[in-house]
């Protein structure tokens, strides 16, 4: 029996294991699930059980500064994490979310978008996606979609999962393994670091019951998600700022998708905007939706955004008889030092320090949102497609107060070539310290338009073969 | 003029009144030349004729902050235009055709104002500005 609930049988001593995971959500279950069946032992520490329970989950509860985020209500802490509750969203980072882009304060990726192909085409298996192919053309022939001048408007395309509780799908190989131990009710309240502190020698393991053991292992990966890998790196015990913070960004850089709040919409006749409805074809689905060109996105130092259309109710402020589509989608947010995740003075029910989340849209992200909009309303005009009628806030207060986030966390721990420059290496381990490294959306040094999921998964595939070279 | 000349003619304006009755059935009346540029706005902008003459006033600052203020000199996509918007005379099937290509081609330029959140074109601003004061003009 590889799951191992603590708070119904608690460890009688410390575990010593080859990988400890930290965290069963979409990155920790991927790696686990490639060690599955090898010599290696591996030991997963997940917070929660196998279903929800309030008490835990409270345990996300924190305090905002700047605009209310709902640290408690964007994520979930149980067996599958937020995959839980995810809509099932699955893309590609775009090639200029690789590019420094010196008017978004953005570094790029240190790695390039190719070397992740091979993993984004693995990362298709384990969310169940089907085949590797994101050439609408491919995908709709049939359909023909707006000739967009490209510079400005790009047709990509939308992969859609189940969407795949990954909890679920890999309950009976946890629960059969004979490698791979699952400890349920367990959470991680302390990284410990060797007496250099260059290396993580084991973390404190607490049960709400009272309970409290420890995890030693070779190699440690953090995949609590963004907003709970900088907490608990911040946490640490390790020094007074924290585990691997040596540069001071442990926490600094969060960021999340932007919504178009719904309000804008595009006045139009015919049903040409159907060719970007759902495409269900062999058992897999897929939505084409309209992006930003790079090319506007440099020349008009924008960042990168996405324009879905949905028919809506007709506006009486629209002509009679017209078909009125609202405009949704993501935007990309600026990589701003002012939104952090820092510790509050308020403890948990273990007694870690909750998160003090810093955060609010900025100038950029409000630009973008309505340029991309007008964008929009440029080539729909051109191409005698429709008309747009912008969201209805237009000064920054009503624009911060009022624009919906997608409750994707990113950019805590951000992946950097320099150390001084980010908090982990492009293996996702963390600059200062040999074997701890970090899994999920907050290695993102930029998020793009795209839902993170599929990211988070081929990112995770390469970490785990990485740590499988490192320790076979 | 010849018989011949004269049933040609006559089947020529037949034929041509019958096809605007059938794009514009707006013209089909005794007033259809009356006020042109509301029964074309209807056609080309996106709002309901109701906000015309609201967004009438702003549609004219906004030009006159793009520097194309509307005036008496003012034209249109080429086309001018009486003090109510009147275009008498002319064939509005070619007027809305000329039309439709400027406001592309001003959408494709970037030439846009936002005037009320609607994204509009500056010969759609124009043409909102004067609709809205043809509208207000015949009560």
């Amino acid at each position: 029996m590889a799951f191992r609930d603590l708070l119904e049988r608690p460890l009688e001593r410390d575990v010593e294991t080859d990988l400890c995971i930290i965290g069963a959500g979409a990155a920790g279950l991927t790696i686990a699930h490639m060690f599955e069946g090898s010599r290696l032992r591996v030991c997963i520490v997940e917070s929660g059980g196998r279903a929800f329970d309030e008490a835990v989950q409270d345990m996300y509860r924190g305090e905002n500064v700047g605009v209310r985020y709902g640290l408690e209500t964007t994520r979930l802490r149980y067996l599958g994490g937020s995959t839980n509750h995810w809509t099932g969203v699955c893309g590609l980072l775009d090639p200029v979310d690789f590019e420094p882009r010196p008017w978004a304060s953005a570094p790029g990726w240190p790695i390039s978008l190719g070397s992740l192909l091979p993993y984004y085409e693995r990362a298709h298996d384990v969310l169940d996606l089907g085949a590797f192919e994101y050439d609408p053309a491919r995908v709709a022939p049939e359909r023909k979609f707006p000739a967009f001048d490209p510079r400005k408007l790009v047709v990509r395309l939308l992969r859609l999962s189940a969407p795949t509780r990954l909890g679920q799908k890999f309950a009976d190989e946890l629960a059969s393994s004979e490698n791979v131990l699952c400890l349920l009710n367990g959470s991680v309240v302390d990284v410990e670091v060797s007496g250099t502190g260059r290396s993580v020698s084991g973390v404190r393991v607490a049960t709400l019951n009272g309970d409290d053991s420890r995890v030693r292992a070779r190699a440690f990966v953090l995949a609590c998600g963004g907003l709970e890998n900088a907490r608990l790196m911040l946490h640490s015990s390790a020094s007074p700022t924290g585990l691997g913070n040596a540069s001071g960004l442990v926490g600094r850089f969060f960021a999340d998708h932007l919504h178009h709040p719904g309000t804008s919409y595009v006045v139009t006749r015919g049903d040409w905007w159907r060719v970007f409805q759902r495409v269900d074809r062999g058992g897999t689905r897929s939505t084409p939706t309209i992006c930003l060109g790079d090319e506007v996105q440099r020349s008009e130092r924008l960042l990168n955004a996405r324009l879905g259309l949905a028919q809506t109710d007709p506006k009486p402020e629209a002509r009679a008889g017209a078909v009125c589509l609202s405009i949704f989608g993501n935007v990309e947010q600026q990589p701003s030092e002012e939104n952090r995740v820092e510790l509050s003075d308020q403890r948990d029910a273990l007694g870690v320090r909750r998160i003090r989340l810093r955060w609010s849209p900025g100038e950029l992200d409000q630009r973008t949102m309505e340029r991309s909009s007008i964008i929009l309303a440029e080539e729909l005009g051109r191409l005698g497609l429709g008309f747009v009628r912008l969201e209805t806030m237009l000064d920054s207060a009503a624009f911060r107060n009022r624009v919906r986030r997608a409750s994707h966390h990113m950019g805590t721990t951000r992946m950097s070539l320099e150390p001084a420059a980010g908090v982990v290496d492009t293996n996702c381990r963390v600059h200062d310290v040999d074997n701890f490294y970090v899994a999920g959306s907050s290695v993102f040094p930029a998020c793009g338009q795209i839902n993170p999921t599929l990211t988070i998964v081929a990112l995770a595939i390469r970490l785990g073969d990485h740590l499988g070279d490192r320790l076979e | 003029m010849t018989r011949r000349g004269v049933i040609v003619l006559i089947a020529g304006v037949a034929g041509v009144s019958a096809v605007g009755a059938a794009l514009w059935p707006q013209f089909s009346g005794a007033k259809r030349l009356t006020h042109p540029w509301p029964i074309l706005a209807r056609e080309l902008l996106p709002m309901d004729a109701a906000e015309w003459p609201a967004l009438s006033g702003r549609c004219d600052a906004a030009l006159a902050e793009r520097g194309r203020p509307l005036d008496a000199s003012s034209r249109v996509a080429g086309f001018e235009w009486d003090e109510i918007g009147i275009l008498s005379g002319r064939d509005l099937q070619a007027v809305h055709a000329a039309l439709a290509e400027t406001i592309a081609r001003e959408f494709g330029e970037g030439r846009v104002l936002v005037v009320d959140r609607w994204v509009l074109s500056e010969t759609q601003a124009a043409m909102c500005a004067l609709a809205g004061r043809a509208v207000a003009g015949s009560g």
